[in-house]
């Protein structure tokens, strides 16, 4: 009784603990690095991170509402643009008030060429 | 439907990159940069900082990668990349879920333009 508990508490040798190491290694598919050196695997082990990043203000060619107007321009049917169709209500009537933009000043900027 | 799908490039940066189809603003424009070229460069920069810290290759060579790796340009990094309002541009108050400010989120959230986002009552 008392040689198996000996037994038990008999340190393991390390080489054995070793060749486990070894064949867990093997078995998981991880690099076998008994010293635990730093090889800097984790950095490539990350992700990739480039393209979601890149794809944060969505796709570039997405068509902006001016575009999709312009493009289908047709006699049968007209497509709305709400914006652009308030922004102009609301310069008309600013120019109904007498409070639009100013005018150009043709002949003042030809006079301040010549000179 | 080709002219459609026709991405506007510009001439503003060192590098071509392509202007986002959301709100535009000067400091969008600028992340929008950096977060191009952080995913151009990104490959280099990773495979420099393994050889960097890697203790199994010589000393040499790690600290070499580690000079290329801080002397490439600020907008290569990762770090200087920072969430903006897709619709307003501002760079404070990021709901980084919906890509929107505060102020954005709760009036598209009020509208019902968010799905699933629904006002607290209680």
């Amino acid at each position: 009784m008392s040689s198996v508990v000996k037994n038990v508490l008999k340190p393991i040798p390390k080489q054995k603990l070793l060749n486990l190491e070894k064949l867990q290694c093997q078995i998981f598919r991880t690099t076998f690095n008994p010293t635990k050196q730093r090889t800097g695997a984790k950095i490539l082990r990350q992700p990739l991170k480039g393209q979601t990043v890149t794809n944060y203000y969505g796709p570039a060619d997405f068509p902006s509402a001016a575009r999709i107007v312009r493009l289908w321009k047709n006699e049968e049917y007209e497509v709305v643009n709400e914006d652009e169709e308030y922004r102009l209500d609301r310069v008309e009537d600013l120019k109904r008030r007498g409070k639009g933009a100013p005018k150009k000043k043709r002949e003042a900027s030809s006079g301040n060429k010549k000179k | 439907m080709s002219q459609l799908i026709k991405a506007a490039k510009m001439k503003r940066f060192a590098n071509p990159t392509s202007i986002p189809s959301t709100y535009v603003n000067a400091r969008v424009l600028r992340d929008n940069y950096k977060r191009q070229m952080m995913a151009q460069n990104e490959v280099t920069t990773r495979a420099l900082k393994f050889i960097a810290r890697n203790s199994a290759l010589p000393q040499r060579l790690r600290l070499e990668a580690q000079i290329q790796l801080t002397s490439m340009p600020n907008y290569t990094r990762s770090t200087q990349i920072r969430g903006r309002c897709v619709d307003s541009g501002r760079g404070r108050g990021i709901i980084s879920d919906f890509r929107l400010c505060r102020y954005q989120f709760r009036m598209q959230a009020l509208q019902g333009l968010l799905p699933g986002v629904k006002k607290g009552v209680w």
